[in-house]
């Protein structure tokens, strides 16, 4: 791609950039700092003509100079979300390591940091063609990023369908931001677009919605390119008036829910644009929220179909063939309404996040045998979208849960997270268990687990310690006969270091009764949901004794209408003991 | 300034949801973000507007100093604190 289709702007003197030190860039002296770059990666001894080189900067301007020269030098250049220890090592191999990167990335490869051009660069040319490729990753925030190869002619394709859309109403407008350009959607619409366009863009990621709503007012005309994380969090004393001198608000990576786009509209008096796209595909449709609409707009060019399974199947100039995307949509006629994802990657916080791989790190801690990770959904209990992992342990995980207690275990698995993940992606919400919930075909449904976060006990502190629980081989919800009784089936053994075996008789240890009716209660709470407080108990009968290392199977049936809990502790012919539990609501 | 730090404690599960954390788990002097408490961008947002709202104050998030008051407990106690009687 020649230089001359890349850059739109006028002349020499034209503002690129208003750097972190709020000092101004113009193009003259962007070109030089891009040739002193280019120069600097001539000069590396590196004879493969497809080398790959891997480029993350904090800084957006040190981030443009670096991605144009890698490409000028005919780089592969991969561009990662983060610079985190399971990217570097999900990188693979690279030969140049551009920007910011542990020290311990580059190993025997060449690591370069960004300088502006010295004097000595004034001289040397900018390049005058781009003939790199370039790999984006999906916003992953899991070790399990996936790489998508995208060519320079690509994104300008988008940004001229971008600028035919929008390019009347953002005029010559500087580009703020609360999002990275390490994202498609930040390279595209903070960097590219006004590169292309021959606009100018503040250099830093704006933090505060704050500071940016001021700058905006400063640096007027401006457009926020924004986020549904920032734009669903917003304080009313910020300076929202400032929000008016803004030419639009664009924001992408999720939808914005009806509430935060009509407030935004209210305190801003702009309804947010909002981008549909994805890393894939890059932007595929818009929508304003203004007067109630739900429905996408395809950009021009876009050309959209549905699967048989009604995922919506993509085609544009800037994507090689068809793209089979996993979003659920109803088409109705030029435009489209989203109904959810088909997959099981979440969403959170406009990351996505792969579970298998958060469940796959957690599988190799020695503390634990089994893990499943769920979306737990913002709500009542909690003010966000968050992560629970549903734990089984192993034996020494058992051991540090009874010795150091929850708190401190769930502290040392975020830890053990952390290095390969996001913090969206570290659970928040812990439940340990003795066996995985299972469902009659011996699934773990996300319905099924989530019981684990949501049933009563885990607020109220009713909840049976889990030193004093039997090891819990299998358990499974049983279909009903009857629609107001529910019924549950759990496989259990009895420890040998339980703490209620002695004591009761001198020489016998044994399970007593009121262990057994505290079992009973804990595993109806924990599967069928029986809400409300003990009140009571009747026909409850000991049979035979329940010792160490002895199989049982717990059989419990509630009755919802008469809010009576059944159990039945048994092994084969033997029964150990039955009752009936009631419970009232005050 | 004890009863400030305790305080922000129980705000901080609060807001943050920290489901199975209580206040003595949280070392006054530990970090909040990163490791430590391990708390993310996202939390950050959601403590700087819950801070905001609860004590009336302004915090510029893209001050240099607001990194440092954010550290830990202590020194968000200190910020706090300055914050209210300037």
């Amino acid at each position: 791609m020649q230089w001359q289709q890349v850059f739109g702007y006028r002349d020499d003197d034209a503002l690129l950039c208003i750097a972190a030190d709020g000092s101004r860039i113009n193009f003259k002296t962007f070109k030089r700092d891009l040739a002193c770059a280019c120069t600097r990666l001539q000069a590396l001894d590196i004879r493969d003509p497809r080398a790959v080189a891997a480029l993350y900067c904090s800084d957006s301007y040190a981030f443009c100079v670096w991605f144009f020269a890698a490409l000028a030098r005919n780089f592969k250049l991969v561009i990662p979300a983060n610079n985190k220890r399971s990217t570097v090592n999900a990188l693979g191999d690279v030969q140049v390591w551009l920007g910011e990167w542990p020290q311990a990335a580059a190993g025997q490869a060449v690591h370069l940091q960004f300088r502006p051009a010295d004097s000595s660069a004034i001289s040397a040319e900018p390049p005058e063609r781009f003939t790199g490729e370039l790999q984006l990753f999906t916003s992953g925030s899991s070790g399990e990023p996936q790489r998508i190869d995208k060519t320079l002619v690509q994104l300008l394709a988008e940004l001229a369908a971008q600028q035919r859309q929008w390019g009347e109403q953002i005029g010559d407008a500087r580009v703020l931001a609360t999002v990275s350009h390490q994202h498609i959607y930040g390279l595209l619409f903070k960097l590219l677009w006004p590169l292309h366009s021959g606009r100018a863009f503040v250099s830093r990621t704006y933090v505060d919605v704050a500071a940016l709503l001021r700058d905006a007012e400063q640096f007027t005309p401006a457009i926020w390119v924004a986020s549904p994380a920032q734009l669903s969090r917003r304080n009313l004393s910020w300076p929202w008036a400032s929000g008016q001198s803004l030419a639009a608000i664009f924001s992408s990576g999720g939808p914005l829910a009806a509430e935060d786009a009509a407030a935004i509209a209210e305190l801003s008096g702009h309804w947010p644009t909002e981008i549909y796209g994805s890393t894939e595909t890059g932007g595929i449709a818009w929508r304003s929220q203004r007067d109630g609409n739900v429905q996408w707009t395809p950009l021009s060019g876009v050309a959209l179909r549905l699967s048989d399974t009604n995922l919506l199947q993509v085609r544009s100039p800037w994507i090689a063939g068809e793209f089979a995307s996993q979003d659920r949509a109803r088409i109705q006629g030029e435009r489209f309404e989203l109904q959810g994802r088909a997959d099981q990657i979440a969403k959170i916080e406009e990351k996505r996040i792969s579970l298998t791989q958060v469940e796959r790190l957690l599988q190799d801690n020695p503390c634990i045998h089994q893990a499943r990770v769920l979306v737990l959904p913002k709500g009542a209990r909690r003010t966000r979208d968050l992560l629970g992992a549903v734990v089984v342990p192993t034996d020494s995980g058992r051991a540090q849960l009874q010795n150091r207690g929850k708190s401190a275990l769930v502290r040392d698995l975020r830890q053990w997270l952390a290095p390969d993940l996001e913090g969206v992606a570290l659970p928040r919400s812990w439940r340990f268990v003795s066996a995985m919930p299972v469902n009659q075909q011996g699934k773990s449904p996300r319905e099924l687990l989530m019981q684990q976060f949501d049933s009563n006990l885990d607020t109220d502190g009713r909840d049976t310690p889990q030193a004093m629980l039997p090891q819990v081989t299998a358990s499974r919800l049983l279909d009903g006969d009857d629609a107001s009784v529910q019924r549950a089936r759990v496989s259990l053994r009895i420890p040998g270091d339980l703490p209620c075996l002695p004591g009761h008789f001198a020489d016998a240890p044994v399970v007593p009764g009121v262990v057994q009716i505290d079992w009973a209660v804990h595993f109806a709470r924990q599967l069928l949901q029986v809400p409300g407080e003990f009140s009571g108990m009747e026909n409850i009968k000991f049979k035979q004794l329940l010792v160490p290392q002895e199989q049982a199977e717990l059989e419990l049936a509630f009755d919802r209408d008469k809010q009576r809990l059944s159990y039945r502790f048994f092994w084969q012919a033997d029964e150990f003991s039955s009752g009936r539990v009631s419970f009232r609501h005050d | 300034m004890s009863n400030l730090v305790e305080e922000l404690k129980v705000l901080i599960i609060d807001v943050l949801n920290l489901e199975d954390v209580t206040p003595e788990d949280i070392q006054a002097e530990e970090p909040l973000f990163g490791e430590g408490l391990g708390l993310d961008s996202i939390d950050a947002l959601e403590l700087g507007l819950a801070l905001q709202k609860k004590y009336n104050i302004s915090i510029d998030a893209e001050n240099e100093n607001t990194k440092t008051h954010f550290a830990s407990v202590n020194n968000l106690a200190k910020f706090v604190a300055e914050s209210q009687n300037a």
